[in-house]
């Protein structure tokens, strides 16, 4: 993670679980993000949904837009509802699994979806694609 | 919350602070780069929508050759058995912003074009300027369009459905003169002849002067044909490698400087949107663009260094309390600011918006900003419609690289959307930590 995105800073929790706290910056404007994952046991069943890295903005706060089409804040998990994390991925496809590196994933979805999100606010479009549905279960111990 | 943009008092202080001398404006502002992706002029998000604003205030594809193809036809007219002008038209050629591809809609609108010609007539040189002026006008009244020929001050317009005019201005060559040095005629009709005047001027000769100070950047012109022809809705080669010519007939012949001069007579035309009275030139706009060329420089930084270099002159000149005075390069007696500014405070009001255009990109460039607040910003700047146009393009641009896994990323968590396709390859190829972009689908809950 550190070789690909400098602006990230590692936080062991245990010996699963990490957290990763620092900024980036997908057009002109600087998001302070966190990404927690917890590494599942081998002996787990893969449950990408269940398992996937929490990616949540800490600011500057993701603004809702009441009443839009794609929902007051597309693309997300309103397990917190001061602070969802985002839904990067579709967990019925396979798109990530506990087998791929969070640098060659997370991160640059976390870019692509702040990007979409900008455009969003901008234009009231989402043009990232994607589909909605499924609640995260819950499963990160928020700090 | 968004960065502010700069109050006045900020903005100046900010441009004494970061600006010493005019020269030096030539900064730049990426916080990192990664070998490559900085070779695309666009990399930088506000070069990319300032980009797609220029391509939405610009006459279309199609245009150009379509007022030829008009201001030929007026010719012939005019030139027909039976004219007033049968046999002295010598020559029908655009002046102007025509003349250096850097035409823009007109004031109040979004979609109206002036096209400036010049009719140059075998007349005498001191010949009335009202008679020209007439002599011309009658010899194209009748010109079958849609709306009615009106004789004007200096030229006679030709106005089409399409909400085209042709601004047709006659001139006379000057003997034992270079190339093309002539008289114009300004003539209210409502005027009495003593206060007719021979203008001198060299359209022709400026146009070859700016264009040799701008010759075309060739992947800056690449990248924005690509641009121009997706927001017509044009075919785009997707294989198109950077440096070969283009296979397809290039639709932008453009420098960077051509380019930030077209967005700074649209922040001119939307500066002035309500006045009446005269605003500042094209002309003198284009002749200050011209002496700022400088290749290499990236869209913002471009229109950041014309704003400066005029509002710098126009300051100077109203420090000497004298009206600022700006002259054809290629031929001294063409003033290109005979009937602009008419007083210092117009001239101080056009420099403090210059500045404030000025200081607010270079905030942007160096500050924390998201897109709906920059769109706001730009709004301000360019007005409602084509920012819009340009936001909305811009982020269809960038949701389409997303959903196809052609983006990049640079190693702060900048997102890059190339211009052309091979530009991702290249900056992968020159950074070993560039992350390769892979597809994936958004989910989530709808609340």
């Amino acid at each position: 993670m550190r070789a690909s995105w400098s602006s990230l800073r590692a936080e062991r929790m245990d010996a699963r679980a990490a957290r990763w706290r620092g900024s980036l910056k997908p057009l002109l404007q600087t998001y302070e993000v966190q990404v927690f994952y917890r590494a599942p046991m081998i002996i787990e069943r893969i449950d990408p949904l269940r398992q996937q890295p929490r990616v949540r903005v800490l600011s500057p706060m993701l603004k809702q837009r009441p009443g839009d089409a794609e929902g007051d804040l597309p693309h997300v998990y309103w397990d917190d509802p001061n602070c969802p994390a985002l839904c990067l991925f579709d967990h019925e496809t396979g798109e990530w699994t506990p087998f791929h590196l969070l640098a060659d994933t997370t991160i640059p979805w976390t870019i692509d979806w702040l990007t979409c999100y900008e455009g969003w606010r901008a234009t009231r479009e989402w043009t990232g694609g994607g589909r909605h549905a499924t609640p995260l279960p819950s499963q990160e111990t928020r700090p | 919350m968004p960065a502010p943009i700069p109050s006045q008092r900020e903005h100046a202080e900010a441009a004494r602070r970061v600006v010493p001398k005019e020269m030096s404006t030539t900064v730049t502002y990426l916080t990192e780069k990664i070998p490559g992706f900085d070779r695309d002029p666009f990399f930088h998000p506000l070069d990319a929508i300032l980009a797609e604003i220029a391509i939405a205030v610009q006459l279309p594809p199609g245009l150009h050759a379509k007022a030829r193809e008009r201001y030929e036809a007026v010719r012939t007219y005019a030139e027909r058995a039976g004219s007033p002008l049968e046999g002295r038209i010598l020559w029908f050629y655009p002046q102007g912003s025509m003349a250096i591809d850097a035409t823009i809609s007109i004031r109040g609108t979004d979609d109206e074009y002036d096209l400036d010609i010049v009719a140059a007539l075998a007349l005498a040189p001191d010949a009335p300027a009202g008679e020209v002026l007439d002599l011309l006008y009658n010899a194209i009244v009748g010109y079958p369009t849609s709306q009615k020929v009106e004789r004007q001050t200096r030229c006679v317009t030709v106005r089409y459905a399409d909400r085209m005019h042709l601004d047709i201005t006659p001139a006379v060559r000057l003997p034992h003169s270079a190339e093309r040095e002539s008289h114009i005629f300004h003539a209210h009709p409502d005027d009495p002849p003593r206060l007719h005047v021979h203008v001198p001027m060299n359209a022709y000769g400026f146009a070859q002067w700016y264009r040799s100070r701008t010759p075309q950047e060739q992947r800056f012109a690449h990248a924005l044909d690509e641009r121009l022809r997706k927001a017509y809705g044009m075919e785009v080669r997707a294989d198109a490698e950077v440096d070969e010519v283009p296979g397809q007939v290039s639709l932008a012949t453009k420098s960077v400087t051509t380019v930030a001069l077209q967005l700074l007579k649209r922040f001119r035309n939307i500066a002035y949107a309500t006045r009446t009275r005269r605003i500042p030139p094209s002309v003198m706009i284009s002749c200050f663009a011209g002496h700022a060329a400088q290749p290499g420089l990236s869209l913002s930084d471009m229109v950041i260094r014309q704003a400066r270099v005029i509002a710098r002159e126009l300051r100077q000149a109203g420090q000497r309390r004298e009206n600022v005075m700006v002259v054809n390069p290629v031929f001294q007696r063409d003033c290109f600011t005979d009937r602009w500014p008419e007083n210092l405070s117009q001239q101080e009001e056009f420099a403090a918006k210059l500045a404030g255009l000025a200081d607010g990109l270079e905030h942007i460039k160096r500050h924390e900003i998201d897109l709906e607040s920059l769109r706001d910003w730009l709004r301000e700047q360019f007005g409602d419609y084509v920012v819009s146009g340009a936001i909305r393009r811009f982020n269809q641009r960038a949701g389409q690289a997303v959903q196809g896994g052609a983006t990049a990323y640079t190693p702060r968590g900048g997102l890059y959307v190339p211009s052309t396709p091979a530009l991702v390859g290249l900056g992968a190829a020159a950074s070993s930590r560039a992350v390769a972009a892979t597809p994936h689908t958004f989910r989530g809950d709808l609340r």
